[in-house]
């Protein structure tokens, strides 16, 4: 008697928990709604009321459709290790957000519906999309997602401080950039004339570097996508240009070497940094919090080099994956938000962050032709991807994922290796990336 | 007497070293989470707010659900580490005491759990949720998170039973208790030094977790205090205000937890009740 | 006599459930990882029997090399250091000092705080907008000109070991603690009898008391930390140019971001080797002292 007592407590202890645990779990029900439920897994944007817009529309989507909706706002780097779990166990939402390196990356391991014909009829319906946007997302003649918004990066640039140097308006090309920035810099003010930084966690160098040696003529890839062509002239040149801007001008910020994504932005903000290439987010945040170093912010193209100007892209996208649960629906649910009068009002909430994918917007909304905004429009326009001169390939990703770009800077400017043997492990590395 | 006082005030210039250098991120994430957006992007730091930005602390519970997942972290990681702690407790006590075939090897294999990263781990345990429907609720943690408290906390029983002396239940044998009544009277009270910190650690274990909680959980509702941080890091530019308020909020579960907890810590086994 | 024999099935029957309770939630993680490891999968993608392809690809990567070199580094860097001054903390605290709860309470701090906002503050404290950690050093003359904790490839090094020590101390520290406050004070009195001095009493009586407290901390700590990830991620992501790469930072972006799965398992694999000798080593120990009691 006295024994059991205690036991049947304990053995009611765990009977407890364990019940717990299974209530717990079937709280997940789905109420209302005749289908299955719809889940939309969608990158959470810097700005709340852009968010807030986006649940709303598809809480509209299941009122008018008699479905429930689960919509999933995720931080980008949250989102990898869901995909990855999502799609291992196969319990995939229906609909995800996806940049366009992930459309490539998964469409080639085949876990991403063919939209081929969606995309015809969202652009038959309401205008054509950007090619270069579409193209990024397409393989072997097949659509793999839909173009969302892009994003894109420009310079930013002190005007009251171009103002006091005496210099008429922003660098048109990497040379004047060069002349500006020395001009600009006063190491007793703690001003710095180029906010460029190298670090891996910098995404914004590995953007940035990838657009610099695109003007001077280089590329990573040949046109077929396969062949290393790096060791270039125009390569050569870039990186020059670059180093140059650190050891000889000294025009960079002291820490600029171990920056991450934040670095540069915190250049600016704080006034370190004259001029300082980023996407829209800076403008936004300065909209908020300091308008009055928004009143002293040029927004321009970035310079152009020798053979001519170019963008790192980002383009976002929405896909759909095979394995969803309801397939229909994901197909209605993209329709519904790529409707051009409500697509409209979403994307202005945060320009100039997130940029409009239809051509005729970007040229009809005044909202894109306000100065602080246009040079980023503009830049969607110039859009190279990575992979270029050839597509996206997975192998192109990997080189990126793997901060190769920014290992051969650090490694010139760290580590003090020369420019040739930094560029010859680059390739080296490159080449494996493409073997494996 | 001057000898002691000599030891004493060595021990407290050490004190302040460690404390300083603990406490001195503390207080700058305090700080931090009190200035505002323009104040923290300066070039030379600044060691006190020019003016006190308590929006940030509003901010953190409108703008970031900050309230339900302190909630939903507090009871996962509570109902986590009494549990783990308890079974823990009478597995160790089974290895160290009794007499059966295995009993050796068996704890050993507790600690297979430790050997793979969660970084890779957490696909197959998603998986494996997956298929029991555990998924898509913070039921799931409490199935998984005992598989990193349990290995831990047995282990540590392990070696503090050890020390322990066996005269102790032999007595209380000798009285007529059954072994129950004895783990809880006899073993339980001079054991709570130990009891009590493995609990706090099992606790902070599970109230730190951040990927299992990250792919087990899609409701913006049922968030820990993980998730809920991560998930403000949403683009090139962090909110340093709300974040650090958070940071500072997260630790006063531990801090008040810790100085509850304060009064088991002190003393250890009962003195005198052993000769020899 | 009857009454015990019975009395041992509710602490088995725990034990056992315990035991089964681990095993099916890990065991099958385990054989799940280590069949990935013999394929040739990418995440999503079908996959067929490679077996040690994976691994041997490894030793002709100069980066899973690098990896692998300062994952040893870090770790063995970091637990000495927090075994010292954890144990410096133990015996700190185990004196009689004012506010004690107080303190003891707030040097546990670094490591019940979220890592997130840890690892991001001290990142920033260290970095050059408003690091303050420059600042002072150049205040107090203690350093000429700013360091560059993260740009530099050494001090990259130091700067992560430095957070994981910052964070892992008070792991030692309130272990090694409560394994102070157990040991009777009798024991130092009857050694005192006899004659013992200090260092006599600290190596005779506090070291064989803890000695099995300390194995155990150490080697948990050890085996967490060779698997450390948010802190090198979030300080330098692995960098510069890959520098302060371990395994877990570099077979993330291999499994998740390259989503080459196999590799990257096969990457977090190569460590099981080394965690399982030192859980063997540990055990012995443990064990062979304890079969006196």
């Amino acid at each position: 008697m006295r024994k059991t007592v205690p036991v049947m407590l304990l053995a009611l202890l765990f009977g407890v928990s364990a019940a717990a645990v299974w209530a717990a779990g079937s709280t997940e029900s789905t109420s209302g709604g005749q289908s299955a439920p719809l889940t939309v897994w969608m990158k959470k944007g810097f700005v709340e009321e852009q968010n807030t817009a986006f649940e709303a529309r598809a809480q509209e989507f299941a009122k008018v459709n008699n479905l429930t909706v689960n919509v999933e706002l995720l931080a980008y780097e949250d989102i990898f290790p869901k995909w990855t779990a999502a799609i291992e166990s196969r319990n995939v939402p229906d609909v995800s957000f996806f940049g366009y390196q992930e459309v490539g990356q998964f469409s080639s391991q085949g876990v991403l519906a063919d939209v081929t014909d969606l995309l015809q009829q969202i652009e038959t319906k309401n205008g054509k999309l950007f090619p270069a946007s579409v193209d990024a997302v397409t393989f072997g003649g097949k659509t793999f997602a839909i173009p969302f918004w892009g994003e894109g990066t420009a310079l930013y640039y002190r005007t009251d401080l171009f103002q006091q140097a005496g210099i008429s308006g922003p660098p048109k090309t990497w040379a004047e950039f060069r002349d500006d920035a020395k001009k600009l810099t006063d190491v007793s003010k703690g001003i710095y004339g180029a906010g460029i930084g190298y670090g891996d966690g910098n995404s914004d160098c590995e953007w940035l570097s990838r657009a610099m040696i695109w003007s001077y003529g280089g590329s990573i890839f040949g046109p077929d996508g396969k062949s290393i062509v790096f060791d270039s002239a125009g390569t050569k040149a870039a990186i020059d240009y670059v180093t140059g801007l650190f050891q000889q001008d000294k025009v960079t910020a002291p820490g600029a070497l171990g920056w991450n994504d934040g670095g540069n932005n915190t250049a600016y903000i704080s006034g370190q940094a004259a001029m300082v290439v980023n996407t829209g987010s800076i403008i936004v945040a300065l909209r908020k919090n300091n308008p009055d170093l928004l009143a002293k912010t040029g927004v321009v193209l970035l310079p152009a080099g020798p053979s001519g100007q170019f963008t790192a892209g980002i383009s976002n996208n929405l896909g759909i994956f095979k394995d969803a649960k309801n397939p229909k629906a994901a197909r209605e649910f993209l329709t519904y938000v790529l409707d051009p009068k409500w697509y409209q009002q979403w994307i202005d909430v945060s320009a100039p962050l997130a940029l409009p994918v239809y051509q005729t917007l970007a040229k009809t909304d005044p909202v894109w032709q306000q100065q602080q905004n246009k040079g980023f429009m503009d830049s969607m326009a110039t859009f190279k991807f990575l992979g270029y001169q050839g597509p996206y390939t997975p192998a192109a990703g990997k080189i990126y994922n793997l901060r190769l770009i920014n290992a051969l800077f650090e490694n010139i400017l760290s580590k003090g290796m020369s420019r040739d043997a930094a560029v010859k492990q680059f390739v080296d590395a490159a080449q494996q990336a493409v073997n494996q | 007497m001057m000898r002691i006082r000599k030891v004493s005030i060595g021990w407290y210039i050490l004190l302040l070293a460690f404390v300083v250098v603990t406490l001195f991120p503390i207080y700058w994430m305090l700080v931090t989470s009190l200035k505002s957006f323009q104040e923290v992007y300066t070039v030379v730091p600044t060691f006190w707010p020019k003016k006190l930005e308590w929006g940030n602390y509003l901010q953190i519970f409108s703008k970031y659900d900050y309230g339900p997942a302190l909630l939903n972290s507090i009871e996962v990681s509570a109902v986590v580490a009494v549990l783990s702690v308890t079974v823990s407790l009478f597995s160790a006590y089974s290895v160290v005491r009794l007499r059966f075939p295995g009993r050796k090897a068996m704890p050993q294999i507790f600690l297979l759990s430790y050997l793979i990263p969660q970084t890779i781990l957490f696909i197959p345990i998603y998986i494996f949720l997956s298929n029991i429907h555990l998924t898509n609720v913070i039921g799931g943690l409490f199935f998984i998170y005992p598989t990193m408290t349990i290995p831990y906390a047995t282990w540590v029983f392990i070696t503090h039973f050890q020390n322990f002396p066996v005269e102790l239940e032999e007595a209380a044998f000798v009285d007529g208790a059954t072994r129950l009544q004895t783990i809880i009277r006899v073993i339980v009270p001079p054991s709570l030094p130990t009891i009590v910190s493995t609990l706090i650690f099992s606790f902070t274990i599970c109230w730190s977790e951040y990927i299992y909680a990250l792919v087990v959980i899609s409701n913006k509702g049922q968030r820990t205090i993980t998730l809920a941080l991560s998930n403000m890091l949403v683009a090139d530019i962090i909110p340093w205000g709300p974040l650090m308020a958070g940071a500072v909020i997260a630790a006063v579960p531990i801090m008040a937890i810790y100085m509850v907890a304060s009064k088991y810590i002190v003393g250890g086994l009962t003195l005198g009740s052993v000769k020899g | 006599m009857g009454q015990r024999t019975n009395d041992k099935r509710l602490p088995i029957g725990i034990l056992i459930f315990a035991l089964g309770y681990l095993v099916l939630v890990q065991g099958y993680p385990f054989v799940w990882a280590v069949s990935v490891s013999l394929r040739n999968q990418y995440i999503g993608g079908a996959a067929k029997f490679v077996g040690l392809a994976n691994f041997a690809q490894l030793l002709s990567d100069q980066l899973f090399w690098s990896s692998m070199y300062f994952t040893f580094l870090y770790v063995f860097a970091a637990i000495i250091l927090k075994l010292v001054l954890g144990y410096l903390m133990a015996a700190m605290l185990n004196q009689p000092i004012v506010g004690r709860g107080f303190f003891r309470a707030i040097l546990f701090l670094p490591w019940a705080l979220p890592t997130l906002t840890s690892v991001l503050t001290w990142r920033w404290m260290l970095g050059d907008v408003g690091g303050v950690v420059n600042y002072l050093l150049v205040q107090m003359h203690l350093i000429k000109g700013p360091i560059g904790w993260l740009g530099d490839p050494t001090y990259a090094k130091i700067s992560v070991i430095l957070v994981n020590v910052w964070r892992g101390t008070p792991f030692f520290g309130i272990s090694i603690l409560a394994a102070l406050q157990s040991i009777s004070p009798e024991l130092y009195e009857v050694a005192k009898i006899d004659g013992a001095n200090a260092w006599d009493r600290f190596v005779h009586v506090t070291v064989p008391s803890i000695f099995n407290v300390v194995l155990l901390v150490t080697l948990i700590s050890t085996i967490w930390t060779l698997g450390d990830f948010a802190i090198i991620w979030l300080m330098t992501r692995g960098g510069p140019a890959g520098t302060t790469h371990v395994f877990s930072t570099y077979s993330y972006i291999v499994a998740f971001q390259n989503l080459q799965l196999s590799k990257g398992i096969a990457i977090a694999l190569s460590i099981v080797p080394v965690s399982i000798l030192l859980m063997v080593i540990t055990m012995r120990y443990i064990f062979r002292r304890s079969d006196a009691v």
